[in-house]
C-alpha cells in the first residue's frame, strides 16, 4: 500500500461536510467515516478535526445535538443544514473544475502546445 | 455583525461556557474512548491504547485550547483576561511598574511637547487661504550685502510679472502715537498695500479691507485695527467702522477690525493696525520716497517656484535700463530670490527645533530601552510561568500576545500619564518660549500631536516589549520545568541586556556632548563684555510726534528738560540720551568720507552707525573715554562741527597716527567736516553674538530722524522702583507723550540671548535625564549580574579569588560596555554635533574640551554605579553563597 497522503491545506472542512451529508455522525465517526471512503489513502490530524467542528457549527453550515451511539453511549452528533448543504455543493463544484482544470494542465502533452 | 449582537453573541457565549466547556469535555472523552477500544480491539494493551489515543488526538488540553479558539469571543476574552493579568501583575510587582511607567511618562511627556511646538512651528501651515501658493520673494544686493526690494522693484514686479495670482507689499512699519483713547500709546503701524488682506485670503471681522482708491499718493487717510487693539483701546467698541482715531496728530478713519486669530506674515513685525501703503501706481525709480517693500506671492495655479522665481529676476535685469545711472552700480550681482513662505517664516528655528525633537527622542528611546531591560530581568524570573503555560496548551502565539498585552498595558498607562506631563510641559514651554519660536504659532495639543502620542506609544511599546516576549514565548519547557534547574536563558539575556545598556550609553553620550557644547557655547556668549556696564541702567524709549514737535529746537528742549529733571531725582546718578539704544535693535547709518580721501563715485561710500547722545551718555553706560573729550552742553546743536569715534573706527579707517583733530564728513557731498574730538571703547551694539562695529557719535541734534530717542538713567541701585517717578516726570513735561518700552539694561541683553540660553537648557534637561536614565539601567544590569552569579563567585572566592579580584571582575564588566558606548557615542556625535553648528557661537562642534568632559562625566558616573554591586559581590560570604545552591 502507497504512503497516506497528507490533507491538502483547506480541505478538511469540504471532507466533513460531505462525511456528514451521507448521515448524521459523531466525531470520531467522521474520521472512520471520511478514512473508510478514502480507503485509508488520506490520513487526518485527529487535533485539527475538532477545532474545524466547532468552526463549521460556528459558521452556521452544520449543527449538533446529542443522541446515542451505536454502543449505547452519549455523543454528538453533528448533521448539515440547508445552508451548509448549499455551501458543500458550491464547493464540490468548485473543486471539481479546480481539479478538472489542474489535471488538465498537468496532462498537457509538449505536442499539445 | 453588527457590535451589539457580537456583544450579545459574546455575552451569551460568556453565560453558555460552562456548558460549552462541559460538551467539549464529553465530546473529546468519548472520541478518546472509542478510540481506545479500537487500540484494544487491534491488540493492544488497555494503559497503552490509551496513551496511543491521547497521541492521536494530540494532546486533550492543547485540542481544547484550539476549539476556543475557533471562537472570536475566546480571542477578545483572552485579551481582557490577558489585561486583567497583566494589571494584576504590575500591581504585585509594584516596584517595577512604578519606574517603569515613571519612565516612560517622562520619555513620552517629553516629545510630546517638544512636539507640540515643532507642529505649531513646522507642520501647521499657516493660517491663511492655500497657504502652499504662498511665497516671499526677495532681492539681494551685494552692493549693500543685504536683502532688500525697493518699492518701484515691486511695482514693476506686480505689473509685469507672469507668474502670480496676486502681489502685496508691506513696509517695515512705523510707530505711531496714538492720542485720544486714554493714556497715549506708542502703537506699531504698517503700510500694506490694498489687496494684502484678500490676497491672503482674510476676512476682517468688522469692516471692509482697503479700497484701491485709499491706496494712492495722496489717498485718505485710514486705518485697520487689529482685534487686541481694538480690545484695549477702544473696548470692542462694535460701532468703531466709521469713527475717528488720531495718530501722530492726524485724524484716520476706522474702516475696519482683524478677526482674532490674524497673525501677520512676517514674525520679526507685530502690527497692531494696517494702513495703506500708498505707493505710487507706476514704476518711478526717481520718486524721493524711495522705501523698501517686503513682498509675498500669490502663485497662479500650475506655476512652479522657480519659474516664478526666473519670471522676477527677468523682470528686474529689465528694470536697470529705467534706474538712475547713479544707482545702476548698485544693482551688479543682483540676486532674486523666490522661496516659500512657510520657510520664509520658520526658516531659522527649523534646525534647533529638529535638534530638540531628535534630542527628546533620543531620551524616549532610552526610556524604552531601560524599560525593556527591567521586563527582560523580570522575563528571567518568569521562566518556569511560561514553561507551565505552554506544557498545558498555549502555543507561542497565546505567549506572545500575553506578553505583548503586558506591554500596550504598561505603554497604555504611561503614554496617558506623559500625556499629563506634556499638558504641564507645553504650559511651561508657552511661558518660556522665546519670542523667536512664539510668534511663529501658538503652541498646544491638537490632533496631530496627539496622533504623534499615540503613534509614540505604540511604537514604544512594541519597541520595550517585543524582545523580551519572543524571547519568553519560546520557552524550553523539560529543561525549565526541571527542578532547581536555573533558567537556560540567562546568558542570552544578559548579552543581549549588555547590548542594551551599551545603546544606551552611546545614545546618553552624544545627547551630553550636545548640551556640553551648547553649555560652553552659552558661556563664551554671555561672557562676552558688551562694552558698558549694565548694572543698575534703566533704559526707556520715547518717540515724539511731528505734528507737536515739528522743530529740531522742540525736540532738543524736551529732551533737555526731561534729562534735566530725570537727573534731579532721589537715587540717579546721571542720565543719558541716545539715538541707537545698544540692544534694542535699532540701526540708523550714514555714509561717510574721511578727510584727505578722494571722493569715491556715488553710491560707494562706506557707511557706518551713527548715534547722536548728550554729554552724560558715555558717563551713565560707563562705556570708557579712551582719549580725547566728551561733548559738553554747548554742542547741542544742528551744527556743531564735532564727532567721538570707537575704537574699532580707529582701527579701520584711522590707523595712522592720532585720530585726534581728523575730519570725517557725514552724508552728502556738501556737508559740514567734522572733527574727531574723542575716542571712545567698542560696544556690542547688535548683540553679544556680533563683532563690534564702527561707531560714531554726534551730539544730539533734535533732526527729524532724532525724534525717537532713549534716556539712559543709572540708579545709586536697582532702578526699577524709580519708574513710576519717571512716568511722572514724562506726564509734568507733556501729558499727551507716551513712554515705551521701559526696561533694565541686563533686560535687554538677557532678552537678547534668551533663544540660545532655551536651547541650551532644554537640551542640558534632556541630556541630564538621558544620563540617569542610563546610570539606573547599568546599575539594574550589573546588579543583576551580581545576583545571579554569587554562587559563582562564592565558588571563586572559596578557591582563593581576593575581594579586589572580584570587584575588579564585577567592574571589568561595566567597564566594557561604558568603554563600547563611548566608543560608539563618539562615532554618532561626529556624525551628527554638525547640525548644531550654526547654534554654537565660538566654539567648533568637535570640540575636544567638550568631548573629554562629557566622557568624563559618564564614565564617572557608571563607575559609581557599578561601584556600588560590585561591592556587595567583593563581600560575598563563600559558605553563604555556596549553601545557598
Amino acid at each position: 500500500m502507497s504512503k497516506p497522503l497528507d490533507l491538502l491545506q483547506g480541505t478538511l472542512d469540504m471532507l466533513i461536510l460531505k462525511a456528514i451529508s451521507l448521515g448524521p455522525l459523531h466525531g470520531y465517526g467522521i474520521l472512520l467515516r471520511i478514512q473508510q471512503i478514502s480507503k485509508d489513502r488520506l490520513t487526518i490530524q485527529q487535533g485539527s478535526l475538532y477545532p474545524a467542528l466547532y468552526r463549521l457549527e460556528h459558521q452556521g453550515w452544520i449543527t449538533s445535538e446529542w443522541g446515542e451511539s451505536e454502543n449505547n453511549r452519549k455523543a454528538k452528533y453533528y448533521r448539515l443544514t440547508p445552508s451548509g448543504k448549499r455551501k458543500f455543493q458550491s464547493e464540490a463544484q468548485e473543486w471539481n473544475r479546480m481539479a478538472d482544470v489542474i489535471a488538465g494542465i498537468l496532462g498537457t502533452k509538449p505536442e499539445e502546445v | 455583525m453588527t457590535f451589539w449582537s457580537r456583544f450579545t453573541s459574546w455575552l451569551n457565549a460568556t453565560l453558555r461556557r460552562s456548558r460549552m466547556e462541559s460538551d467539549m469535555d464529553a465530546e473529546l472523552r468519548f472520541h478518546i474512548d472509542q478510540q481506545t477500544a479500537h487500540n484494544i480491539a487491534g491488540g493492544m494493551s488497555p494503559k497503552e491504547a490509551r496513551r496511543d489515543a491521547l497521541i492521536q488526538l494530540g494532546g486533550l488540553e492543547q485540542v481544547k485550547e484550539a476549539i476556543r479558539d475557533t471562537r472570536w469571543q475566546t480571542r477578545l476574552d483572552n485579551f481582557f483576561r490577558d489585561v486583567r493579568f497583566s494589571l494584576r501583575h504590575l500591581r504585585k510587582d509594584r516596584r517595577f511598574a512604578f519606574g517603569a511607567i515613571l519612565v516612560l511618562a517622562l520619555g513620552i511627556g517629553a516629545s510630546t511637547a517638544i512636539f507640540s511646538v515643532v507642529n505649531a512651528a513646522l507642520l501647521r501651515p499657516l493660517p491663511y487661504h492655500d497657504p502652499s501658493r504662498l511665497v516671499w520673494a526677495d532681492e539681494f544686493m551685494s552692493h549693500f550685502n543685504n536683502w532688500m526690494v525697493p518699492n518701484p522693484e515691486f511695482t514693476n514686479w506686480n505689473i509685469n510679472n507672469h507668474s502670480f495670482e496676486a502681489m502685496l507689499a508691506y513696509n517695515l512699519g512705523t510707530e505711531s502715537n496714538l492720542t485720544g483713547a486714554g493714556e497715549p500709546e506708542r502703537i506699531e503701524a504698517i503700510g500694506v498695500t490694498a489687496n494684502f488682506l484678500t490676497v491672503l485670503g482674510i476676512q476682517p471681522a468688522l469692516g471692509r479691507s482697503f479700497l484701491p482708491e485709499e491706496d494712492k499718493p495722496g489717498g485718505p487717510l485710514v486705518v485697520i485695527l487689529t482685534d487686541a487693539l481694538w480690545r484695549r483701546k477702544f473696548s470692542a467698541d462694535p460701532a468703531i467702522v466709521g469713527k475717528s482715531i488720531d495718530f501722530d496728530g492726524q485724524a484716520y478713519t476706522v474702516v475696519g477690525v482683524l478677526p482674532v486669530n490674524f497673525r501677520f506674515p512676517d514674525k520679526t513685525l507685530t502690527p497692531e493696525c494696517l494702513f495703506p501703503s500708498q505707493l505710487p501706481a507706476k514704476v518711478d525709480w526717481t520718486s524721493k520716497s524711495l522705501s523698501l517693500a517686503r513682498v509675498i506671492g500669490r502663485l497662479a495655479p500650475g506655476v512652479s517656484i522657480s519659474q516664478a522665481q526666473a519670471d522676477l529676476a527677468t523682470l528686474a535685469a529689465n528694470s536697470n535700463s529705467a534706474i538712475p545711472a547713479a544707482f545702476v552700480h548698485m544693482r551688479q550681482g543682483l540676486q532674486v530670490q523666490v522661496i516659500p513662505l512657510q520657510q520664509k517664516i520658520v526658516g531659522d528655528v527649523r534646525s534647533a527645533l529638529l535638534v530638540l525633537l531628535l534630542a527628546v527622542l533620543f531620551v524616549l528611546l532610552i526610556a524604552c530601552v531601560n524599560v525593556a531591560n527591567l521586563q527582560l530581568a523580570r522575563m528571567a524570573g518568569r521562566h518556569k510561568e511560561m514553561a507551565v503555560r505552554a506544557a498545558i496548551g498555549a502555543g507561542r502565539a497565546r505567549l506572545l500576545q500575553l506578553l505583548l498585552t503586558e506591554g500596550i498595558c504598561l505603554a497604555a498607562i504611561g503614554g496617558a500619564a506623559g500625556l499629563l506631563l506634556a499638558v504641564f510641559g507645553v504650559w511651561l514651554l508657552r511661558i518660556s518660549l522665546p519670542a523667536t519660536i512664539a510668534q511663529i504659532g501658538v503652541i498646544s495639543i491638537d490632533r496631530p500631536v496627539l496622533l504623534f502620542t499615540f503613534a509614540v506609544t505604540c511604537f514604544t511599546a512594541i519597541l520595550f516589549g517585543l524582545a523580551p516576549a519572543l524571547r519568553a514565548s519560546n520557552p524550553d519547557v523539560i529543561d525549565a520545568l526541571k527542578d532547581g534547574a536555573r533558567s537556560t536563558g540567562l546568558s542570552l539575556h544578559r548579552g543581549y541586556r549588555a547590548a542594551l545598556v551599551v545603546a544606551e550609553f552611546t545614545l546618553a553620550f552624544v545627547l551630553l556632548i550636545g548640551s556640553g557644547l551648547l553649555i560652553r557655547s552659552f558661556m563664551r556668549l554671555s561672557s562676552v563684555v558688551p562694552g558698558f556696564n549694565p548694572t543698575n541702567v534703566l533704559t526707556v524709549n520715547t518717540d515724539l510726534p511731528m505734528a507737536k514737535y515739528s522743530t529740531n529746537q522742540q525736540r532738543q528742549a524736551f529732551f533737555v528738560q526731561i534729562v534735566d529733571r530725570l537727573r534731579g531725582l532721589p537715587g540717579v546718578r546721571s542720565v543719558g540720551l541716545t539715538t541707537q539704544l545698544p540692544f534694542a535693535g535699532r540701526w540708523s547709518s550714514s555714509t561717510f568720507l574721511l578727510e584727505g580721501q578722494p571722493e569715491p563715485p556715488p553710491g560707494t561710500k562706506p557707511t557706518v552707525l551713527t548715534s547722536e547722545i548728550s554729554p552724560d551718555y558715555f558717563q551713565t553706560l560707563y562705556i570708557p573715554l579712551i582719549s580725547g573729550r566728551a561733548f559738553t552742553l554747548g554742542e547741542l546743536d544742528l551744527d556743531s562741527p564735532v564727532v567721538i569715534v570707537s575704537a574699532t573706527f580707529v582701527k579701520r579707517f584711522l590707523p595712522d597716527g592720532s585720530p585726534l583733530s581728523k575730519r570725517i564728513r557725514l552724508g552728502a557731498t556738501g556737508s559740514q567736516w567734522n572733527t574727531v574730538v574723542g575716542v571712545v571703547g567698542d560696544i556690542h551694539n547688535a548683540g553679544l553674538e556680533h563683532d563690534t562695529d564702527p561707531l560714531v557719535y554726534l551730539p544730539y541734534s533734535g533732526k527729524i530722524h532724532a525724534k525717537f530717542a532713549s534716556i539712559v538713567l543709572r540708579g545709586e541701585q536697582d532702578p526699577r522702583n524709580l519708574i513710576s517717578a519717571i512716568r511722572t516726570q514724562f506726564a509734568d513735561v507733556d501729558p499727551l507723550q507716551p513712554v515705551f518700552d521701559i526696561a533694565t539694561m541686563q533686560q535687554r541683553i538677557d532678552d537678547s540671548i534668551e533663544t540660545p540660553r532655551f536651547y541650551m537648557s532644554l537640551l542640558t534637561l534632556f541630556a541630564a535625564l538621558a544620563l540617569l536614565l542610563a546610570t539606573v539601567g547599568i546599575f539594574g544590569v550589573i546588579s543583576y549580574f551580581v545576583s545571579q552569579r554569587t554562587h559563582e563567585i562564592g565558588v571563586r572566592m572559596a578557591l582563593g579569588a581576593e575581594s579586589s579580584q572580584v570587584l575588579r571582575l564585577v567592574l571589568g564588566q561595566g567597564l566594557v560596555m561604558v568603554l563600547l558606548g563611548l566608543t560608539l557615542g563618539l562615532g554618532s556625535s561626529f556624525l551628527l554635533t554638525r547640525y548644531l553648528a550654526n547654534l554654537l557661537f565660538d566654539i567648533s562642534p568637535n570640540d575636544p574640551l567638550t568631548i573629554l568632559c562629557a566622557a568624563a562625566l559618564l564614565a564617572l558616573v557608571a563607575f559609581a554605579a557599578c561601584y556600588v554591586p560590585a561591592r556587595r559581590a567583593a563581600r560575598v560570604d563563600p559558605l553563604i553563597a555556596l549553601r545557598y545552591e
